[in-house]
């Protein structure tokens, strides 16, 4: 059976997971298309009109699955880390699309719930090889070398690279390599998704700097900084980007933080408010948001980037100068 | 006597296009305002004809720099030394007229900016996200709505005795809201009024949100001419507001003193010359590239009988043959 795994939200994180989850138990895995104004544009005609845009763009990768393969994968992720959840708009994801999006083939749905413990949160894999015809035995089997080419990948992570990187197959400037480093704090969906991004990670490192994102960040690291904080954070994904933000400037391996947000974003909403607050309050180092939506035209955002970066040589007198022509290098 | 050393700075917006000469010292020496109504290529080439003609006969054109959302266009057209982003620019133009400036707030037609200077340099900045609530070209259909010219806008605003509330942080809730009260029997005077501390509230809100506004605060951009604007700034602030002598053309000043600074290293003007950019026909074109799924949008600037430049696609295929662009970032 071919299953589609549509390249949007999630995917970023668990890539590793379901790819070889799917593939040890004898299933072809076909990724939908990268992102391209296509796709985004399918998106956003599909889907519910006030939904986020990383949401309008998995409704879009659904779409460019559509007749390619013969069940798609779609992931309910209620719970990561007991008493945690994640935003709700993954919670419905699966009814979203089935009542958005007609002439769907099959969907094959993972329901993972680890709110109440993580033991059996494992169970979810269970039912889910159920569905394409697995015998229990085997999809635990799947599911244990999955697991390990999952770790391999977080791994890999810890030790600075992308998953952009990892997905191209290339890597970029490491910290300590270029003029310095730039902290990224968003959610791997915009991150990584170059299109949406816009080039964000390759812009910066056309500029000479290294980036440094929350999935280099060390869990313990993370869970340690939001200990600090007055209250539990119950959003994983929020206490992941709030973390890892309040690591980088905290142990001040970032010459500058850039969040990138998506309108509308409720949890962005107050971790970006929160890291804003700490980083004026205790650290000071040059921080800017970038709000992205459905905008084609990349002129706005060139020139937030454009003047950080200058704000960032300026600030350190390293250049001595202003660079003169920062918006031709950026391209257009 | 010698030829005056003269630079330029031009700055194209969305609203205005803006026309500067300095000399060395900084010196206005002529300064040029008009509406970009949508056809920036001929009204800036009008400004250019108009700032010619202001110009004293033997001066020399020794730099130029272009600012503003339409700046790689205007460098094109005129032939650029020195290419920047509008805050950087506003930055600059702001510490050479108010050194001891210590915040900016700017509120151009279509976006707004708050820059937080400290010690001379840049150290924070902020521009609004995705919504253009209280900026230029929202007062001008205000003004419009109500049949009144912009200039006389901000006097009446201070006729009022009792200002009414208006709700700020959305434009469309803004008009409604307006027209509500007006429908009510509220006199002009008051609505203006309120409309101006509303905007004043959303932009602090917003785009000053979490910002250390201190003193010297200076106010620039086409609203510092608004007097009900700057006295709203004043009333919320509790600080006096410094508006500067060339307030509506600090964009441009900043281009032309980063021109006049780049051209002082030793590099000689590029500019196209007066003569040159009036009898040049500059025409424009877009298309829409199949080459991949993402349709990008490409302008294509035509000088003369050549293609001057190309911009708006992602990949880059089409600002390689963009020989001018090519050359201008190998400066770098």
């Amino acid at each position: 059976m071919r299953i589609g795994i549509p390249r949007a939200l999630l995917y970023y994180n668990y890539y590793p997971l379901w790819h070889s989850f799917f593939e040890e138990l004898g299933h072809q895995v076909v990724t939908s298309s990268i992102t391209s104004k296509a796709v985004l544009d399918s998106g956003v005609m599909s889907c519910v009109d006030d939904a986020c845009l990383p949401i309008k763009l998995f409704h879009g990768h659904v779409v460019n699955l559509i007749g390619k393969v013969d069940a798609i994968f779609i992931p309910r992720l209620v719970s990561i880390c007991p008493e945690e959840y994640i935003c709700p708009k993954f919670i419905g994801l699966p009814e979203m699309i089935k009542s958005s999006i007609k002439g769907l083939s099959d969907l094959i749905v993972l329901n993972y719930n680890a709110h109440r413990n993580l033991k059996d949160a494992h169970r979810a894999y269970i039912e889910l090889g159920k569905m394409i015809g697995a015998k229990p035995s085997q999809a635990v089997r799947a599911l244990q070398k999955a697991a390990a080419s999952q770790q391999v990948y977080d791994s890999l992570l810890k030790e600075g690279q992308t998953p952009l990187d990892m997905l191209n197959g290339h890597q970029g400037a490491r910290e300590g390599e270029g003029k310095g480093v730039i902290g990224l704090i968003g959610h791997p969906y915009l991150l990584y998704d170059e299109f949406i991004s816009m080039g964000l990670i390759s812009k910066l490192r056309a500029r000479g700097y290294a980036v440094l994102v929350p999935e280099n960040i060390a869990q313990p690291q993370i869970e340690m900084a939001c200990a600090e904080l007055p209250k539990k954070l119950f959003w994983s994904y929020g206490k992941k980007l709030l973390g890892s933000g309040l690591t980088m400037l905290k142990d001040r391996r970032v010459d500058g933080v850039i969040f990138l947000s998506s309108f509308g974003c409720g949890i962005d909403a107050f971790i970006v408010e929160l890291l804003q607050r700490y980083n004026h309050r205790l650290y000071q180092i040059p921080s800017a948001l970038i709000t992205v939506d459905e905008h084609s035209g990349q002129a706005g955002f060139n020139t937030r980037l454009e003047a950080f970066i200058d704000m960032i040589e300026w600030r350190d007198g390293r250049e001595g100068y202003i660079s003169a022509h920062g918006a031709s290098l950026f391209g257009h | 006597m010698n030829t005056k050393k003269v630079f330029l700075g031009v700055d194209v917006g969305s609203v205005s296009i803006n026309v500067v000469a300095i000399d060395q010292g900084n010196n206005v020496l002529g300064k040029i305002y008009v509406r970009t109504e949508g056809k920036p290529i001929q009204i800036l080439k009008k400004a250019m004809e108009d700032m010619a003609s202001m110009l004293p006969v033997g001066v020399e054109i020794r730099g130029v720099g272009t600012t503003g959302s339409g700046r790689e266009l205007a460098a094109v057209v005129v032939s650029a030394d020195v290419v920047k982003n509008e805050i950087t620019a506003h930055g600059i133009a702001a510490l050479t007229f108010v050194p001891d400036a210590r915040t900016i707030l700017e509120i151009g037609g279509q976006d707004s900016k708050i820059i937080i200077l400290r010690d001379g340099v840049v150290s924070d900045f902020a521009m609004n996200t995705v919504c253009a609530a209280g900026t230029g070209s929202f007062l001008d259909r205000q003004a419009a709505r109500l049949n009144i010219p912009i200039e006389k806008f901000g006097e009446l605003a201070l006729k009022s005795k009792s200002p009414v509330r208006i709700a700020g942080r959305c434009a469309v809730f803004a008009e409604s809201d307006m027209i509500h009260k007006q429908q009510m029997g509220c006199s002009c005077e008051d609505i203006i009024r309120g409309l101006c501390e509303a905007l004043v509230r959303n932009y602090l809100n917003n785009v000053g949100k979490g910002k250390e506004i201190l003193p010297r605060v200076v106010f620039q951009g086409g609203v510092a001419a608004n007097v009900g604007i700057r006295k709203a700034f004043e009333e919320a602030l509790g600080y006096e507001i410094t508006v500067p002598e060339h307030y509506d053309v600090m964009g441009a000043l900043g281009a032309a003193i980063l021109a006049k600074d780049y051209v002082s290293k030793g590099h000689k003007t590029k500019f196209r010359g007066f003569e040159e950019i009036l009898k040049k026909e500059f025409t424009s074109r877009s298309f829409e590239c199949n080459g991949c799924a993402n349709y990008c949008e490409i302008v294509e600037l035509i000088a003369g009988d050549s293609v001057a430049a190309r911009w708006g696609g992602r990949c880059g295929k089409w600002t390689r043959t963009n020989q001018t662009a090519e050359k201008r970032s190998a400066v770098m």
